[in-house]
């Protein structure tokens, strides 16, 4: 095993001193410190208010040169998050650039949630909705939210 | 203990007075073996011309053959059809060199001596590149040194110039890579303390004794120093039962980690004559000073990237003027070859549709700034003024650096007198002082042709599948057969119907 960058060391103790607000980061397990989980409060004004989302956190070896890799635990309807919980958003990928931390990509994915982008879809069918049945949309996403994001919550 | 270095490089024994020499020599060194690098590369695609000539009148040859069989029955029709689809193949095959193909054909022993003088050419190459990742407290400049301490942890992905890189921070266009400082709260350490803390740092962070990736490799671990310098004994160790393709991709690897352990030893020896230097062994006079860390490391700032302090002379982005130090500067790249608006993660070169030539398709897109995302990263870097330079290149040994007066309040003073222009604007990636990321990077290219030309093969082969498979297959052919009677009955039924109207 490698040594633990000082980055990611300053980095998560900053994220629990300090959290984000709307988020809890926690450290599942003290031996592998590259392994994070993260509460997530759902936007308000968006069919997620009301919810929190689990999400877990991997930074791998090479970051913060290679961005973390990130993915919702909590079912989440949304154009841009897939089955697995597998989030399309771009400073996920190509546009990440090691100026960026956890918090702000933390803000990013949140922002995400607000102000889905069905253009760029990871899922087609939800994004048509998206774009033609707003209504709809945010009924069924209201509804997953209250199914799946509410329950967490009482746990 | 300073000869104990002259077993695995020629500088450690070198004195401060000749460095110069030792640079110059370093560096045509580098260009003869560009030069040879050149020539592999002009002798190679001749020789594959020929080859593929070779092959592709084989291949005509044996097309011919099988268009015989295949419409032996006198369909002239399709037997023009499936000899354009050949020659199309053929040429096809003639743009695009299939090397592998070149090489089954042409199975001369010359070729074979030449393919394992490279892999060994290769080899020291690579065996020099990380001879100059080694950190030597001899080769110091302004305090600082020629090759990274290992902040990203990673050794086996410092795939830059390391040449270059040297060259540049001997040159003072690239800060050096200092010894980083974990925390640093300025008001509350004292002079004492800095300096505690600095004299205990080494000059390389410590190593993992072996990486995730070379666990359980044999022919690594419990080897004597001797036997790890041999590459030749690697073959004893491979696993036979594997295949060719395997076996190579096993030595490669048994290679690299052997290297990587050898580079460790270097560095350990590094460390221990940096030990003896700083208790006055041989070497001292290259040990920075009191005055010059504490001028270095009290005026320390954050790199924005590794959260590590640093010197405050900092390289500064071309764009928008932030700081990075040379550890993270290094590590910023293109990305490897790939297609462009690629969504899908799966969807790399390794498992696309070969039924088309996408080479053409692949791009290495620049590195963009970390702060502003502007294209063709650059830093520039503003030295030390003269007279607070020391160790190669200058007169000064880091041992005998004098503390100037004034250092704190005049700072500004100093800075703005040797500053030929205030840096307020960005600066053109072609402008004198700015060092790219391309420029420590020089092979992209070259990977983005290989790439490009990996993939073609691929096409081709895959081609060559596809079209043999649809020459033979006489299943298809009755199909074909099957539909064509189809269409004739459709045909006259409808024009049966037509003339009942």
């Amino acid at each position: 095993m490698s040594i633990l960058p000082k980055r990611i060391i300053k980095e998560t103790k900053n994220l629990i001193v300090d959290p984000v607000p709307g988020m809890k980061t926690e450290i599942p397990d003290e031996d592998n410190l590259r392994y994070l989980t993260v509460q997530m409060e759902g936007p308000g004004n968006s069919p997620y208010q009301g919810g929190v989302f689990q999400l877990e956190l991997y930074l791998p070896e090479e970051y913060p040169m290679e961005p973390p890799k990130i993915r919702f635990l909590t079912p989440v309807y949304h154009p841009n998050i897939d089955k697995l919980g597998r989030i399309c958003l771009d400073v996920l990928k190509d546009h990440w650039s090691p100026a960026f931390q956890i918090r702000t990509v933390l803000l990013s994915i949140q922002q995400l949630l607000g102000t889905p982008n069905p253009d760029d879809p990871l899922l087609s069918d939800i994004a048509e909705l998206c774009k033609n049945d707003n209504a709809k949309y945010c009924e069924i996403a209201k509804e997953w939210t209250l199914k799946y994001a509410a329950e967490k919550k009482k746990e | 203990m300073g000869n104990t270095t002259s077993g695995y490089d020629e500088s450690g024994n070198l004195s401060a007075n000749s460095y110069q020499s030792s640079n110059s020599s370093r560096r045509s060194s580098v260009t003869t073996e560009n030069n040879e690098y050149n020539n592999i590369n002009k002798n190679s695609p001749s020789k594959n011309n020929t080859s593929t000539i070779n092959s592709s009148t084989a291949r005509r040859a044996r097309a011919q053959t099988l268009g015989m069989t295949t419409n032996g029955s006198g369909n002239t029709g399709k037997q023009r059809r499936a000899s354009s689809v050949v020659s199309s193949l053929l040429n096809a095959g003639m743009k695009g060199p299939s090397f592998s193909r070149s090489l089954e054909f042409s199975n001369s022993n010359t070729n074979e001596m030449n393919k394992r003088k490279s892999t060994r050419d290769r080899q020291l190459i690579k065996e020099n590149h990380y001879k100059n990742l080694v950190v030597k407290f001899d080769e110091c400049v302004d305090g600082g040194y020629l090759a990274p301490y290992g902040v990203h942890d990673d050794e086996t992905k410092l795939d830059y110039d390391d040449n270059v890189v040297r060259q540049l921070i001997i040159d003072r266009k690239l800060q050096p890579f200092y010894l980083p400082l974990e925390d640093y709260e300025e008001d509350e350490l004292s002079d004492e303390d800095l300096l505690k803390i600095l004299n205990s740092t080494l000059l390389h962070q410590p190593y993992a004794d072996t990486l995730e990736k070379f666990e359980n490799l044999p022919g690594v671990n419990g080897l004597t120093t001797e036997n790890l310098n041999n590459s030749d004994n690697i073959d004893n160790y491979i696993d036979s039962s594997l295949s060719k393709n395997e076996k190579k991709i096993q030595k490669s690897l048994i290679f690299t980690s052997r290297l990587y352990k050898r580079k460790n030893l270097w560095q350990q020896k590094e460390n221990e004559r940096f030990l003896d230097a700083k208790a006055g062994g041989l070497g001292c006079s290259m040990v920075p000073n009191k005055n010059l860390l504490l001028d270095l490391y009290r005026n320390g700032d954050e790199c924005p990237i590794c959260f590590l302090y640093y010197p405050k002379n900092f390289n500064v982005s071309r764009c928008c003027q932030q700081p990075i130090c040379s550890e993270c500067f290094v590590q910023i790249k293109r990305k490897d070859p790939h297609y462009k608006n690629n969504h899908d993660d799966n969807n790399n070169i390794n498992n696309i549709d070969q039924s088309e030539d996408t080479s053409e398709a692949l791009v290495s897109e620049c590195s963009c700034c970390p702060y502003c995302a502007t294209p063709d990263f650059g830093v520039t870097y503003e030295p030390p003024v003269m007279i607070k330079r020391s160790g190669l290149n200058t007169e000064v040994l880091p041992s005998n650096y004098q503390r100037t007066e004034n250092i704190y309040s005049d700072s500004s003073n100093i800075s703005k007198s040797v500053n030929t222009r205030p840096r307020t604007s960005s600066l053109p990636v072609n402008h004198e002082s700015v060092v790219t990321s391309d420029m420590i990077r020089p092979v992209w290219e070259t990977n983005l042709l290989k790439a490009k030309l990996r993939l073609k093969k691929r096409f081709a082969k895959a081609n060559t599948i596809h079209m043999n498979n649809r020459l033979i297959s006489t299943e298809e052919q009755n199909k074909i057969k099957k539909l064509e009677d189809e269409m004739l009955q459709k045909a006259i039924q409808l024009s049966l119907s037509e003339n009942n109207k």
